[in-house]
């Protein structure tokens, strides 16, 4: 397998292969840091309107911690097949995707019959190649903070911070004081709840 | 499993977030006062999530006490949840089975294979069990899992049931539950299962009978529910094939939609049939008393434990339990616990299914609840005469409805609190005529209208509550109203005799004792502050006419007694509360030996 077919998050938002971990984790480490500081910007821009209200935005603040952690070496990992990252990731490039495709269609009009592309393969290059674009991180960070105010409770949003920070199950356990069972168990419905918010508008 | 597609990921996410709830607050009072009860946190034990509710719980209990230094064992979560069995063993995965006496090896030597980790674990699909091939999971029941398999020596597919260690206790029941199901063996009914064979594997007992693979009744109820002929049709079959297995000496005991299998061309089949009895016969024994029936369904024979009284008349509830969830969309008891649904199915008669759905034909609903009716004697005698009441309705022949004795019986046993009320409103305006028409040296008119006014309007009130409970009224806040009202027009009562020494005030004690009934401790509670306060209200207005000097008060005497009085009160509030709480333990016990 060349390089250059490891060029894209396609493959560890697709089909990640054991194999190919070790190979895809510099990428992935790139592209995170790229994309979380991008998103941050996005959200800055976005907010400056109410610039006060800065501290008190959950979103903002996640993506600052998540850009600092960056910047100290610290990633989420990749290879959790559920990894919160990747959903996120997968879920605002269905969206990117879905809208693309109403753009197309929109000016195609009649006459040529375009290739639809595949949704989970090359389809989602065009939105998230191996350098993510600004328009894409915006659309992360707005997708980002709407599955957070998805989540019932504040308990579920911590875990779903601090696993996104990358912490494991055993620390988030430790700092938050309770069973790591409860920590997967959360996890488990945070990751239930974002695929069925998903759902509606796919 | 028959869930439409689409819906599966809402049911997964409703489910997460069920066990979720339970969870955290099973944490969070583990944190506060330290060893909750995971039994406590389960729900009704029906309840299709209890499994993932146990993996979930059970498995954070064991963390938590892990935590703590102990060491839970398997045994123990075994005992505690013997139906989840295959739940427990994936909490411990690397505990052996150490429990269980070794398996006999000469049983059948050529075929078994013990590579499963833990012999208590059921064996899953497409694994090999003697001489069959397990395929998939069919269903769970109380006593068991049912796979459809294919018996690879003669090679045709048929419907296993495992028994689930602890559904039998011991070698002299699960003898004896293989002899029954041998005789059961010989049932030859076109309505009845076929049973093939019966025997033990790698510790598993087991029988296999005729796969029906068209579902449950309980997946087609509501083709059933939108025709009553057909309703009736079809208890009339089930019914002649009731009565078949009865005349040849078998009690089903569990009759329900779920143990009637539709075929493939619609003909229903009732199976299980001799074995719920073998298990029953052994409920005295370790936590066989999830097999003695469904409490939803529960003849009220069952549910007393008097085996003597248990015969044909206790099919027959069975068939009328399950024509009454036909007719009404909803088993004929349900509460929110075990020992409520117990305490339904022996005292309180069911909602008439057509106060459900008003197009229900009245003399099918009289066909049912005769059925259902508390005393054996009053049903049907035998299936066969349920079967040719039906036939009748069918025709449209007149069928020999209960008459208005029975009727009020049943209004009676339905409206337990409403009746008693309105007997013992009637009664004191009747003795409050008789003297004084007869009896009092000094009729007051003006006094005895009062009284009958209060009297009145107290019997008004009642039925007020009542229509409230029946447009179902939030409980807690109607039965505290109700309390608060029923004090309330006690008490005017005696203020309207301005006498504190009346034999009324037998009233008060009275109603704490009946509060009882509600089996709330709070209430209790609640009753006997009110009581107290009605008591000390009297006795303040009282005192005020004294003051006054004038009329009023004519026996100073009693005074010195009230704080007595009050003091009884409450003590008679604290051993109602005491019993109920003992009945309450008593309650769960009996709802943790169901099956954990």
């Amino acid at each position: 397998m060349s390089e250059s077919d490891q060029g894209s998050v396609t493959h560890w938002i697709g089909d990640l292969k054991v194999g190919d971990l070790a190979a895809a984790r510099p990428l992935w480490e790139r592209y995170y840091g790229k994309l979380v500081v991008l998103a941050r910007a996005r959200l800055r821009d976005l907010r400056k309107t109410g610039a006060e209200a800065d501290e008190e935005d959950a979103a903002l603040s996640a993506f600052n911690s998540f850009c600092a952690g960056a910047a100290l070496g610290k990633f989420p990992k990749l290879d959790d097949r559920e990894d919160l990252w990747k959903l996120l990731v997968v879920i605002t490039a269905r969206k990117a995707f879905a809208q693309a495709g109403r753009e197309r269609r929109l000016k195609r009009g009649g006459g040529r019959r375009a290739v639809e592309p595949d949704p989970e393969a090359g389809g989602l290059e065009l939105i998230a190649g191996d350098e993510p674009t600004p328009e894409f991180a915006a659309m992360v960070a707005e997708e980002f903070q709407r599955l957070l105010d998805a989540l019932p409770d504040d308990g579920l949003r911590d875990v779903a911070l601090r696993r996104m920070e990358g912490y494991t199950c055993d620390e988030i356990a430790e700092r938050l004081g309770c069973a790591r069972r409860t920590v997967a168990r959360r996890l488990d419905l945070i990751r239930k709840t974002w695929s069925h918010v998903e759902e509606p508008a796919s | 499993m028959t869930n439409p597609p689409g819906g599966r990921a809402a049911d997964e996410l409703s489910l997460a977030r069920k066990v979720h709830a339970a969870c955290e607050r099973f944490e969070a009072d583990w944190k506060a006062s330290g060893r909750p009860r995971v039994e406590d946190y389960l729900g009704p034990p029906d309840d299709p999530d209890r499994p993932a509710l146990v993996e979930e719980l059970a498995g954070l209990e064991i963390e938590l006490r892990r935590t703590a230094g102990e060491e839970p064992r398997r045994r123990e979560f075994l005992r505690r949840f013997p139906f989840q069995a295959d739940v427990v063993a994936r909490l411990f995965p690397d505990e052996t089975e150490a429990d269980r006496p070794p398996e006999n090896a000469t049983a059948c030597p050529t075929t078994v294979k013990l590579d499963r980790p833990s012999a208590s674990t059921p064996p899953t699909g497409g694994e090999r069990f003697g001489k069959y091939e397990l395929i998939s999971e069919l269903g769970r029941g109380g006593m068991g899992i049912v796979y459809k398999a294919r018996d690879t020596a003669l090679n045709r597919f048929v419907a296993i049931k495992m028994i689930l260690a602890g559904a039998l206790a011991d070698d002299g029941a699960r003898a004896r539950f293989r002899r029954e199901a041998a005789l059961a063996a010989k049932l030859e009914h076109p309505n009845v299962v076929p049973i093939y064979d019966v025997g033990e594997q790698d510790g598993f007992l087991y029988f296999t009978m005729r796969l029906v693979e068209g579902g449950t009744l309980g997946d087609h109820l509501e083709s059933f529910r939108a025709d009553p002929t057909a309703a009736a049709g079809l208890i009339e079959t089930l019914a002649r094939a009731v009565e078949y297995a009865n005349e040849q000496g078998f009690i089903h005991c569990d009759l329900k939609p779920a143990n009637v299998l539709i075929d493939r061309d619609g003909a229903p089949r009732v199976t299980d049939f001799g074995l719920a009895r073998e298990a029953y016969r052994q409920s005295d024994l370790t936590a066989s008393g999830a097999v003695l029936g469904t409490p939803s369904y529960m003849a009220p024979e069952q549910a007393t434990g008097d085996r003597q009284a248990i015969g044909p008349a206790t099919d027959v509830h069975g068939l009328g339990a399950i024509l009454y969830e036909v007719l009404a969309d909803r088993p004929p008891f349900r509460m929110n616990t075990t020992m409520e649904t117990v305490m339904q199915a022996i005292y309180c008669d069911p909602l008439p299914p057509s106060r459900r759905r008003p197009d229900v034909p009245r003399e099918l609903e009289y066909i049912c609840l005769k059925c259902l009716e508390k005393a054996p004697a009053d049903r049907y005698p035998t299936a066969e005469a349920l079967a040719d009441e039906l036939a009748r309705f069918i025709q449209g022949d007149p069928i020999d409805a209960s008459g208005p004795i029975q009727k009020l019986k049943r209004w009676v046993r339905r409206e337990p609190e409403i009746v008693a009320r309105l007997a013992g409103l009637g009664l004191v305006s009747l003795l409050t005529e008789v003297n004084y028409r007869f009896v009092s040296s000094t009729p007051n008119a003006a006094a005895r209208f009062r009284v009958q006014l209060v009297l009145g309007l107290w019997a008004a009130l009642t039925l007020l509550f009542q229509w409230l409970q029946r447009r179902e009224w939030g409980r807690d806040r109607l039965q505290g109203a109700w309390i608060v009202g029923d004090i309330a027009c006690l008490t005017m009562l005696l203020w309207i005799l301005e006498d504190l020494d009346t034999p009324l005030l037998i009233g008060y004690p009275l109603m704490v004792a009946a509060s009882g009934l509600w089996f709330r401790a709070r209430l209790v509670w609640l009753t006997t502050g009110l009581a107290i306060a009605g008591y000390v209200a009297l006795y303040a207005l009282a005192g005020l006419d004294w003051g006054r000097g004038s009329l009023g008060w004519s026996q100073p005497d009693a005074l010195p007694f009230a704080n007595v009085f009050v003091v009884c009160l409450a003590l008679c509030g604290y051993v109602v509360a005491r019993v109920v709480g003992r009945i309450k333990a008593v309650g769960r016990y009996y709802e943790i030996r169901r099956g954990g």
